[in-house]
């Protein structure tokens, strides 16, 4: 495959992937995709746009969020970070206004893009402007390193959590695209922008006089600290193998809830056993991304973050089986 | 190579054997904005702000405001950042409040740079308002940017309340609705219905549904203001009052609803100026709202006594001669009365004589002798010294008494609206009817334009708006639709809920979720909302309309003596174009895709008639742009231009075209001290003066002879105060409880309250001034003022019931029960229970559906055989989002939904449901029962209204004329005349006879 041939496919992959992610399905573009087999993989004969757009909604609506911020930002909330500057920057450098709906950080967003500078790559590449073409492969590599690859293997690793479906596909070849494509550009990696370990040990939290449950569980549904994302479904699996009521709500009050019915049911070891397992999986997924050598300089941060986590639960777990051992328990348990 | 890399690789070599058009989808370099997905930003600025005006009005206010020229270009220090001072520069655009009937002005301060919306503010030149506003005004901001608002048109994929949704572009949904209301259209001209709650504009839906051809308009009057509206319009053919209050020297509310709620803004200022100059405030209500504790004179009556405590104040008036004699014998139908009262069935002997202005008198005197104070007194336990001094301060009123019913006892009670009948006739005995500090009707102090291009009324029907058995229905029977439905009646091809929550906000909800789950009645749903609620989730499509300052409205309303229009805008549009970004649709400009329902009706129409086959079409084609559909601008400008009396003149002054001017003040003042307008001299050069007197020319009546002069009069059949009515003899309601104003009693009457037995009255319909009905919960600020409605209970009650306040008290009604708090205080009279109307809202999914914070996760549980329940699995809690604050919901509480235990009770004259419930029984709640519980069996629900149906006298039976209403009737779209013949079959009559 030719040079240009790589860059216009890549655009094409961007804008598809793209739209697909911000608008969903419509019947021209689900015969898009039925013709593409890495994505229609799996999908069914019949699966009808009504279906698709439900499921569409049901994973990035409620499920999985795929905004940076969520991912990488110490708030956990659509539109923080790093990643809306460069991505707004990168507009700017190309003359365009930014769209700000979705947000700037959504992946969607970030891919349209980088669609865009892919195109203008191509024009400029016809116009033999060698100098345009290494500003806009600049641009590229920046949007790469600092807006889409530092959380690409905790929403990678999200996806364990989620059936399979067209848009976990969609997903995952997203991220593929964008690994392989940072693996092609020769400019110099920034390396990982987010620090290699936590700023702060998570187990510290626990030394806090005022830390509460719910303090844990905010903590472990933000992704920069604990390292990992918890979906709805993640946790409703949980509370199933635990038998404990699943709950609802946000994430962090759903977590909370479990924690609490569990310190109270006695179920507290159970449910760090299964955080644990959790855990794992996903560093697991982790440790395969460190294959892709676009991606594997920004697996790191992650781990580190998993394994702290895992101290902060084996914390956890220690003062529920302290207490579970403790007579006062014993006696109310009779 | 990864196996990961080895599907990218295949992937985008897959991508290269497609033609590039099928994969590249262009990247949009328009701006929208960031509401919905984070909260607004403001751009610094290099500027310094100058001085707001600053006005020293003479009763010593003052106010303070940006002058009007700096409005394109506004700079002032951004207080969130003091004490630094950071400049931000705004666009001021004004527009019209969208929540409640006032319609006050609004100043939105838009940023120059990302045209976000700071704030809103008063608009300082608007007539009605003058500045000022009320909580709910500033609140729109919350709205705006609720973190969980609609943002996208949705589509249902699953099963009518499954609660899926899919997110759908606005073409898929405007070619899907088109095409099912063009198929309804073809096949009949009574299958598509619109359903609005807030109509918060004066002409142009109206006109819409005009175009179509069809009887789709259905209000929620008959829940709101019917009952009033007929009485008033049975005196004088004017739908409701417009009190002078800041002239008036006494003021008498029966209507805490409307000084506290609907009108309150506009309405609490003017009354508090004329308290100032010295008025006397009088208020009727059994509950000690916000306006009674400020009155002169509080009258805490029995529900359902108000009208005899009226009359006894009018006798008070009769028999110490303290009337407008003059007023009376020019205005009054006098000379009918003396004709027709001998012959009215329950009459007594009158003292008619010859038939002079002297006779009548002594007919009134002799008529209304019976309401002595002492029977008011007892009948309303109201202590005698109080309706004394009420009556006094009338008779001292001379022609400035203003008076003011609204809801309250005329939309609570059977037979309500003789209430308004007989507070009236207080204005027409004090004579103050239209005069300074009196009381006009809404008509002369509103204005509503001509519309462009205007379509001809339509020859179709809805039975299922008005049906033959109440022929005098003031307004569609709407909160039956579900029982007419389950009676099989008919069924709806399309029905749109336009910022309408039927559902929640009407009787026996129950019955709303049987109907709009069933799909082979209610076929096609569409629920026009800027926000969820819990009717929209049995919809098909959820399609986001935007609040105040995302859309274009025209509106007026009555606030006083005086006219003006108020044009609602979408700021952050105008603000755009004004900065030369062009904008086609307004959902381009507002969060997500948020749209509003004029260019929506106007698009839609186009694609229910796309070749013009139908004939609806060109009534949406722009005049300029021959067949292209017509634009906001153009519409708005055409009737700027040609149907507002001195604004095209008032816009010249200034350099501007009409609608130039409208979208720099966003309101023009019409007609200033509009009083009596009905003394109007008349040309009668050419006309005819018939038996009646009345003025006649090219077969209209076009006035009256008073006095030997021809004066325009009012818009009833004689052109007089009707004080007998003959629509009402002529239409089966011929007794003399009837046709004159008379109280009649209440279905909740002493007699029917059994309190020994532990009945109780439940008092459900009063509003509280920072709600918004159904529309709340998306308001943060009003949330955290109110957010839960106890049950109202006088310490006796309470302590014989054995509750304290914070208690759960369960209630039951005629088809079920619910539990609420008990809040125990001496503002309610004993006997009574009340709760506000606003609160209970609930959600059955905890991820969408409302408001985590402003309303309950609910389960719903059904017997299939008509008993369901409601029970609520969590209070209102904080949740995460964009917004910090929703972080910090501090209340669980966030009411009971109570209006799913009321029955209908179709009031048999007016339609009107009569919102007041007999309580069965009040008791301590069990353990089991939990605070929001609602049980309703829908068996019930159907017995009460069968039993009220069977109150009702049809026109198949009563009509004099073989039509199903009275022509001279207001109705809100009137069909032509031939639809008005009564039907072949009427539904629930046998087929006549061969």
């Amino acid at each position: 495959m030719s040079e240009r041939s790589v860059v216009e496919a890549r655009r094409r992959a961007y804008a598809l992937l793209g739209a697909l992610l911000v608008e969903g399905v419509d019947e021209p573009r689900l015969r898009t995709v039925r013709a593409l087999p890495p994505l229609a993989h799996g999908l069914p004969d019949d699966a009808s746009v009504d279906e698709l757009s439900a499921e569409h909604y049901a994973l990035f609506g409620h499920e999985l969020f795929p905004f940076a911020g969520v991912f990488v930002d110490p708030s956990g909330l659509v539109g923080g970070g790093r990643p809306v500057e460069v991505v707004r920057r990168a507009h700017a450098a190309l003359g365009l206004s930014c769209p700000d709906d979705p947000s700037p950080d959504h992946l969607g967003q970030a891919l349209r893009l980088l669609a865009t500078l892919c195109d203008a790559e191509l024009d400029a590449a016809e116009h033999h402007a060698d100098a345009d073409v290494e500003t806009l492969r600049g641009w590229q590599a920046r949007v790469l390193d600092e807006a889409l690859l530092p959380w690409m293997p905790a929403l990678s690793g999200a996806l364990t959590g989620q059936p399979c479906s067209l848009w976990t596909r969609v997903v995952e070849m997203a991220v593929g695209v964008l690994a392989g494509h940072r693996a092609a550009l020769t400019e110099p990696s920034v390396g990982p922008t987010l620090p290699v370990e936590p700023p702060r040990e998570p187990v510290a939290l626990l030394d806090e006089p005022r830390t509460g449950l719910a303090k844990v569980a905010e903590l472990l549904v933000t992704p920069i600290r604990s390292g990992v994302y918890l979906a709805r479904r993640d946790l409703e699996a949980l509370a199933r193998r635990c038998e404990l009521p699943q709950g609802f709500g946000g994430r962090s009050g759903m977590l909370e809830r479990l924690l609490r019915s569990a310190a109270e049911y006695g179920a507290l070891p159970r449910v760090v056993r299964e955080l644990n397992g959790l855990l794992d999986a996903r560093d697991e997924a982790y440790a395969r991304l460190t294959q892709e050598s676009g991606l594997a300089v920004h697996v790191p941060p992650w781990r580190h973050r998993v394994a702290a986590t895992r101290r902060l639960l084996a914390r956890l777990q220690d003062a529920a089986q302290q207490i579970a051992a403790s007579p006062t328990q014993s006696d109310a348990s009779v | 190579m990864s196996e990961l890399a080895d599907r990218v690789s295949d992937f985008l070599g897959a991508l290269l054997g497609l033609g590039r058009s099928d994969a590249k989808r262009p990247v949009t370099d328009v701006a929208t904005n960031a509401a919905g997905t984070g909260l607004p930003g403001f751009a610094e600025v290099d500027d310094t702000p100058v001085k707001l005006t600053e006005v020293r009005h003479p009763d010593g206010r003052m106010s303070r405001y940006p002058p009007p020229e700096r409005w394109d270009d506004w700079v002032e220090w951004d207080s969130k950042a003091w004490p630094r001072k950071e400049a931000r520069r705004y666009s001021l655009v004004p527009t019209i409040c969208f929540n409640c009937e006032s319609g006050c002005g609004l100043l939105a301060y838009v940023d120059k740079t990302t045209y976000e919306i700071r704030k809103f503010e008063g608009n300082p030149v608007h007539p009605g308002s003058r500045g000022r506003n009320c909580a709910k005004g500033p609140a729109t901001h919350n709205q705006i940017y609720d973190p969980e608002r609609i943002l996208y048109p949705l589509k249902r994929v699953g099963a009518r309340g499954e609660g899926k949704w899919k997110r759908v572009s606005w073409d898929e949904a405007l070619d899907d609705i088109g095409a099912k209301m063009r198929a309804s259209r073809q096949k009949r001209r009574d299958g598509i219905m619109y359903h609005v709650g807030r109509p918060g504009e004066d002409h142009y839906t109206n006109r819409c549904i005009t175009a179509w051809g069809v009887d789709a308009h259905n209000s929620h009057t008959n829940i709101c203001s019917a009952a009033a509206r007929a009485g008033y319009y049975v005196w004088g053919g004017g739908d409701r009052p417009s009190p002078d209050f800041a002239n008036a020297r006494t003021i008498v509310l029966i209507s805490s609803h409307l000084e506290t709620g609907h009108y309150f803004n506009p309405h609490a200022q003017r009354i508090i100026e004329g308290k100032l100059e010295g008025a006397k405030l009088i208020v009727l209500d059994p509950r000690l709202s916000n306006t009674a504790s400020r009155a002169d004179v509080w009258l805490p009556t029995w529900p359902g006594s108000e009208s005899t405590l009226l009359l006894s104040i009018a006798r008070h008036l009769l028999v110490e001669g303290l009337y407008d004699r003059e007023f009376v014998k020019k205005w009054v139908n006098w000379r009918q009365f003396l004709e027709q009262a001998p012959g009215v069935p329950g009459m007594p002997e009158l003292p008619t004589g010859e038939g002079s202005f002297e006779d009548f008198e002594r007919c009134l005197v002799s008529l209304y002798d019976e309401f002595t104070f002492e029977r008011a007194a007892a009948e309303a336990q109201v202590p005698i010294e109080r309706i004394e001094e009420a009556a006094r301060a009338v008779a001292d009123a001379g022609s400035r008494l203003a008076t003011h019913n609204w809801r309250a006892a005329s939309i609570g009670n059977r037979g309500g609206w003789q209430v308004a009948r007989c507070l009236f006739l207080l204005n027409v005995l004090t004579g103050s009817v239209g005069t300074k500090g009196g009381t006009s009707f809404n008509s002369w102090n509103k204005f509503v334009p001509k519309p462009y291009k205007k379509p001809p009324a339509f020859n179709a029907w809805n039975d299922l708006h008005l049906p033959h058995e109440w022929p005098l229905a003031f307004y569609e029977m709407s909160f039956l639709l579900p029982h007419f439905l389950a009676e099989g009646r008919g069924d709806v091809d399309v029905y749109f809920t336009r910022v309408y929550n039927p559902l929640w906000i009407n009787p026996d909800g129950f019955m709303w979720l049987e109907a709009l789950r069933d799909e082979e009645k209610m076929k096609f749903h569409v629920a026009l909302t800027p926000t969820w609620n819990e009717s929209a989730w049995f919809a098909d499509y959820v399609l986001p309309m935007g609040h105040a300052g995302e859309r274009h409205d025209l509106m007026s309303q009555e606030t006083h003596a005086g006219q003006w229009i108020g044009f609602r805008q979408p700021v952050r549009r105008v603000a755009m174009e004004k900065a030369g970004k062009p904008i086609r649709h307004t959902y381009e400009a507002n969060p997500g895709e948020v749209w509003e329902e004029a260019e929506f009706w106007v698009e839609v129409s186009g694609r229910m008639d796309p070749d013009g086959e139908l004939g609806i079409r060109p009534w949406f084609e722009s005049e300029q742009r021959p067949g292209e559909l017509v634009s906001q601008d153009e519409y708005w400008g055409w009737v700027f231009e040609h149907s507002v009396p001195g604004l095209p003149e008032a816009a010249q002054a200034e350099g501007l075209t009409a609608l130039q001017y409208m979208r720099k003040y966003g309101c023009f003042e019409v007609t200033r001290d509009n009083y009596v307008p009905y003394e109007k001299v008349v040309d009668q050069a050419g006309a005819q003066i018939d038996a009646q007197d009345r003025v006649i020319r090219d077969d209209s009546v076009v006035g009256v002879l008073v006095d030997g002069e021809a004066h325009a009069g009012f818009t009833t059949p004689s052109r007089k105060l009707e004080l007998l009515s003959p629509t009402m003899a002529d239409w089966g309601w011929n007794e003399r409880d009837y046709v004159i104003p008379w109280p009649l009693r209440s279905h909740v009457h002493p007699e029917e309250i059994d309190r020994e037995r532990g009945n109780m009255v439940l008092l459900p319909n009063f509003r509280l001034p920072t709600l918004i009905h159904t529309r709340s919960a998306n308001a943060k600020w009003l949330y955290e003022i109110s957010h839960n409605n106890p049950l109202w209970m006088h310490p006796r009650d309470a302590e014989r019931i054995g509750v304290r306040s914070g208690e759960l008290c369960r209630v039951e009604t005629e088809t079920g029960w619910f539990v609420d708090k008990v809040w125990v205080t001496e503002g309610i009279k004993p006997g009574i229970v009340a709760m506000s109307h606003h609160l209970g809202r609930w959600r059955l999914q905890d991820a969408s559906g409302g408001n985590p914070g402003m309303t309950a996760r609910a389960e719903l549980s059904e017997d299939g055989e008509g008993g369901h329940r409601l029970r609520l699995t969590e209070g209102g809690k904080a949740w995460k989002s964009f917004d910090p604050d929703t972080s910090r919901i501090w209340w669980k509480d966030v009411g009971v939904h109570q209006n799913l235990t009321h029955g209908v009770h179709p009031d048999p004259v007016s339609g009107a449901h009569c919102w007041l419930q007999k309580a069965i029984d009040v008791r301590k709640a069990e353990p089991d029962e939990r605070h929001g519980d609602v049980y309703v069996d829908t068996r019930k629900s159907m017995e009460i209204y069968r039993q009220w149906h069977a109150l009702a006298r049809s026109a198949v039976d009563h009509s004099p004329d073989g039509t199903r209403r009275p022509w001279w009737f207001k109705r809100p779209l009137k069909p032509v005349r031939e639809a008005y013949d009564l039907p072949e079959h009427p539904f629930g009559r046998e087929p006549a006879a061969e």
